[in-house]
């Protein structure tokens, strides 16, 4: 590949080839969108859902939250009423006795305005025989302590329709709340298999020996992982088989953008030795 | 069978032409110094004001009532012909043309006849005959003369890269356009990832586009035929050519064989890669660069077996390759095709040509880092036969019929994983395999102030087994499979009418209307924004419609000053049915179920083309401008609203000028503007779990800043004289004069201690372009 970059190097010194920032106002104020989402596990206590509006997209990251909406959350036996802690954000206000199996509806109501969701919860196998193991021959020679990665097993639920999030990740860090730290996977290959040393570590973010290291794994269902394959393509563009640019799916209907997603989850720790 | 009705047609000429005591004027018209055909070139009697215009494979037939006729025989550079013949016998000629060598002083006399039939008295409309003379005076691009940049250059032709050698033809995509080769088609005509086409001008002699009325014997491509002939070799001498370039060397040596036949061999090779070993051994760097480059093949032989019956062979292989041994990387794809043809005269008025061609298109890609070999390939193979007749029946009407045979092959990819010499893993997507046919029929009568051209194809697809069809649900997903047992499964049918008319004003102008329809049966699966070797060619089946265009058009066409200038406005509205477009975040690569990311649906274009042009005199070139639209519409796609095509530019301006400013020095200039190509920009976000998520407003509906640039040339020829045969020229090309920054394309990038602030980027690839080409004639 170093090869290849050579020729490039010299094919843009004789063509001139070069990258320039430009200014381009593409942001649409006037035209700003609903945004829901809402990543609620059976980690949480207290479901979480965030209201906001859509900002723009070039320059600085801002916020635009909604208050004073009408957020509940109902499994068909129990209602959740959601309340505004912060601007735009809404937590339930009793903690959550989530059922396997059971369908969650979301209602967020915007003045006349309604916007609904619905989610499954799908059970979550357990984090089985977790280990690390060190990479051998790692290239990283500014950092030769961070070479740890963990694997565990893992019983592949029977029924079709599965998916997981999956994220590793040291205990302290901030990055577990970052979406694409972790992977994830649909059960379309493999399904009701029993799978041993899955490895979920991000390798920009490996393990040093004495690390509490944390597994988290997220039963989220085909679809939420087809919603996070659709990010991971917007976000990493540049490839010579990328799609064009395209909006990422909702499950929020009225026209609001972002997405819904309930997950039973399974959380261990490890110490990297 | 076949026999017997060439028999019929034979015997109901023969007859004809007796019983109306009429003669028959047949034969070939050949340029005098190396005896090729000139495609195009007329015979014109002025004094009944009717001709006849040498067909594709450069052959005429004209019948006219016994009596003495003066004949003008011209063609565009050459000098005309005057010759007085009496016509009591049916005749058959060799008529040799001069080129026309000097271009300075007096205003060249050439063809007024000729560009009279050709530009305001046949039924052609949205057709353009590009001579290489006149690709080789054009300033190009590392210097490298191409025949597809030149056409980008004509309106209605469009291209969404800078230096890509794709073209779109009035609101078409890159794969509805047949690229052929003596009759072969070209799957993927680009080397170095589009920034050359695959065809060495050294050996192509004449270039034919039709984007308008296709004639009824092309089909199976809704927007556009590039017909491109290659030269047949010198039939009087040894003749060489060549050059050295900034970035590749070619070579074509042509001779006759005995004194019936003759050959061309040409050759090219791209050096990157040598010169950058070369520059790595003066920097003392012992380190391999390994291969980047690519390289053609052209071959073609004719001989005359009879009197009656020539046989053309033609053979073309092209490569690119990518290869570093150390990095364990091998890339590489290409073209091949082999035509075999035979053209028979079976009397004056009856020629035939019968055609047997292979192509195919391959790539592969091999990964090895010494633990597991990763290897990839994928090919199309194509097998045809295809026989085409041409009746001329008078000077006022003839026939053309013919039909032909598709046999197509298709590998969509085959990944295997190798370890210790063991397969460890095999994904192999199942090959189909189809069959085109199609037969057709197109008449052409004059009367009066009026010429019709009617034509019709009849063309079917034939879906073979065996084959696994994946049934789909509404939602796109399989849920069933069925199997298909050998033979045919699947059928398509579809007529395709095809009609041109024109109205005579005067002998000066004329206006033309039309209307034809095609169909297209076998696509590329190509989803970025940029084609790239590795898009694979898939057939319609049970689950994909065969795409149709519809096409109205009416022009206006003026010639003046003894045909020194041409004018010509156009209007066209096409109308594509079942057209196709990919779901968002389709994934076509390697993708079992590839049918399950397609959406059918409906598309339109339409716009106005103006083309003035200058072809005699010391200044000759055009001014070509296109005002256009170009959209699709499917339901499942940007919220089921149109949207703008990949090559939707409104405004498209190209002028092109040659200027022989001394006996051997000359000037080229070409200066293009467009509007910018469509883009898909974000204009908003949100974020989910710490990730930012953009919002885009529609597809394809932001656009690139508008294109312009200027490119110059400068060519000096060496003195020529009767005893010097070696004859060279130095041409000297600034691409991009003005240093404009075209965007290629436009990313959106976070600063580096601001991961959430986002900047917009432009790329561009093309600053200024010197170049020198050292060209020579032996």
């Amino acid at each position: 590949m170093k090869n290849l970059c050579f020729y490039i190097f010299i094919l843009c010194s004789i063509v001139g080839c070069y990258q320039e920032r430009i200014d381009l106002d593409l942001n649409d104020n006037e035209n700003k969108l609903v945004v829901i989402t809402g990543f609620v596990s059976t980690l949480d206590t207290f479901p979480t859902i965030n209201v906001s509006y859509t900002v723009e997209y070039t320059g600085p990251l801002k916020s635009d939250p909604i208050s004073n909406a009408t957020v509940e959350m109902t499994d068909g036996q129990n209602t959740y009423v959601l309340e505004e802690t912060t601007p735009g954000k809404y937590k339930s206000t009793t903690s959550w006795n989530p059922i396997i199996g059971a369908q969650y509806d979301l209602l967020v109501r915007i003045g006349q305005k309604e916007y609904t969701s619905s989610h499954k919860l799908y059970s979550c196998p357990a984090i089985e025989n977790l280990q690390s193991k060190r990479i051998d021959n790692w290239e990283d020679e500014d950092d030769t302590t961070h070479v740890y990665e963990v694997f565990f097993d893992f019983q592949e639920n029977p029924e079709k329709g599965d998916g997981y999030y999956g994220v590793s990740y040291t205990k302290g860090s901030p990055i577990g709340d970052t979406l694409f730290v972790g992977g994830f996977v649909n059960d379309d290959i493999g399904n009701g298999l029993y799978f041993e040393e899955v490895g979920i570590t991000d390798y920009d973010h490996l393990h040093a020996r004495g690390d509490t290291a944390i597994v988290e794994i997220y039963s989220i269902g085909t679809e939420s992982v087809d919603y996070l394959d659709e990010i991971a393509a917007e976000t990493f563009r540049g490839g010579p088989f990328d799609p064009p640019p395209a909006n990422v799916s909702t499950n929020i209907t009225g026209g609001a953008v972002g997405y819904f997603m309930v997950a039973d989850a399974r959380s261990s720790t490890f110490i990297i030795r | 069978m076949r026999n017997l009705f060439i028999m019929l047609i034979f015997s109901a000429l023969t007859q004809c032409v007796y019983a109306q005591d009429k003669y028959t004027i047949s034969g070939e018209i050949v340029d005098a110094a190396s005896g090729e055909a000139l495609i195009g070139a007329t015979i014109y009697s002025s004094a009944t004001g009717q001709g006849a215009v040498a067909n594709e494979y450069g052959y005429f037939s004209l019948t006219l009532p016994a009596a003495t006729y003066d004949f003008t025989i011209s063609f565009i550079g050459y000098t005309s012909d005057e010759r007085r013949i009496d016509l009591n016998k049916d005749m058959r000629l060799k008529i040799e043309l001069s080129e026309t060598i000097e271009v300075i002083g007096e205003a060249v006399i050439t063809a007024k006849q000729q560009d009279e039939v050709q530009h305001t008295q046949s039924a052609d409309m949205g057709t353009v005959n590009v001579r290489m003379e006149t690709v080789k005076k054009l300033p190009a691009l590392f210097g490298e003369i191409d025949v597809i940049k030149a056409i980008q250059l004509l309106p209605g032709v469009k291209t969404v890269g800078e230096g890509s050698s794709g073209f779109y033809v009035r609101g078409g995509k890159a794969d509805q356009n047949l690229v052929l080769l003596d009759e072969a088609p070209i799957y993927n005509a680009s080397h170095l990832l589009g920034f050359f086409s695959s065809f060495n001008p050294d050996a192509v002699h004449d270039i034919q586009l039709y984007k308008g009325p296709i004639p009824a014997k092309y089909g199976g491509r809704l927007s556009s035929v590039l017909d491109i002939h290659m030269k047949e070799g010198n039939k009087k001498k040894f003749e060489l050519n060549g050059g050295i370039g900034t970035l590749m060397t070619r070579l074509a040596v042509e001779a006759p064989l005995t004194d019936k036949g003759s050959f061309i061999l040409a050759g090219r090779r791209s050096y990157l890669d040598v010169l950058a070993n070369a520059y790595r051994r003066i920097a003392k760097d012992e380190e391999d660069l390994g291969k980047l480059y690519f390289y053609d093949l052209n071959a073609k032989a004719n001989y005359q077996l009879s009197e009656n019956n020539r046989l053309f062979v033609t053979g073309y292989f092209g490569r690119d390759v990518i290869q570093f041994d150390e990095e364990g990387l091998d890339i590489a794809w290409g073209n091949s095709t082999a035509t075999a043809r035979l053209n028979t005269v079976y009397s004056p008025k009856l020629f035939s040509n019968f055609t047997y061609y292979f192509s195919e298109y391959d790539y592969y890609l091999k990964f090895d880092d010494d633990i597991q070999v990763f290897d990839w390939s994928a090919n199309l193979r194509e097998h045809s036969a295809k026989m085409d007749f041409g009746a001329y029946l008078n000077p006022q009407h003839s026939l053309r019929f013919g039909l032909q045979s598709i046999y197509h092959q298709i590998k969509p990819g085959q990944i295997q994983s190798i370890k210790n010499d063991e397969v460890v893993d095999d994904f192999n997507i199942q090959m189909n395999r189809s069959v085109e046919n199609a037969i057709y029929l197109e008449d052409e009568w004059t009367k009066d102030k009026w010429k019709v051209r009617v034509g019709i194809r009849g063309s079917n697809l034939m879906n073979l087994g065996k084959y696994e069809e994946y049934v789909l649900d509404d939602k796109y997903e399989i849920t069933d499979t069925v199997q298909h047992d050998k033979g045919v499964y699947n059928t398509y049918w579809n007529a395709e009418p095809r009609l041109s008319a024109r109205y005579t004003i005067n002998d000066k102008s004329s206006v033309k209307v039309s209307y034809n329809r095609t169909a297209q049966y076998i696509q590329l699966a190509s989803n970025g924004n940029s084609s790239t070797p590795f898009d694979i060619w898939f057939t319609s089946n049970n689950v994909v419609k065969p795409q149709l265009a519809d096409q109205w058009s009416a022009g206006y066409f003026k010639q003046w000053n003894d045909a020194m200038f041409n004018f010509s406005a156009e209007v066209y509205y096409k109308k594509f049915t079942d057209a196709i477009d990919f779901k968002d975040h389709a994934r076509l690569l390697l993708n079992k179920n590839l049918e399950g990311e397609l959406r059918r649906g409906i598309g339109r274009s339409y716009g106005l083309e103006l083309l003035l042009k200058k072809e005699k005199g010391r200044l000759t070139g055009w001014v070509g401008y296109t005002i256009s639209k170009s959209e699709t519409k499917v339901k499942e796609i940007n919220n089921g609203n149109w949207y703008n095509s990949k090559s939707d530019k409104p405004h498209d301006l190209s002028i092109v000028a040659a200027y022989a400013l001394k006996k051997r020095v000359s000037i080229g200039a070409t200066f293009v503007y467009s509007t910018g190509v469509p883009a898909t920009f974000p204009t908003g976000r949100y974020v989910f779990r710490g990730q930012a998520i953009p919002i885009y407003s529609e597809r394809n509906g932001e656009r690139l800043p508008d294109f312009h640039r200027l490119d110059l040339s400068l060519t000096l020829r060496s003195r020529k004289n009767e005893t010097r045969r070696l004859q060279s020229e130095w041409v000297f090309g600034i691409y991009n004069v003005y240093s404009r920054k075209n965007a290629f394309s436009i990313d959106f990038q976070q600063e580096s201690t601001a991961p959430y602030t986002t900047y917009a980027e432009k790329s561009s690839i093309f600053s200024l372009v010197p170049s020198v080409t050292w060209n020579v004639k032996f």
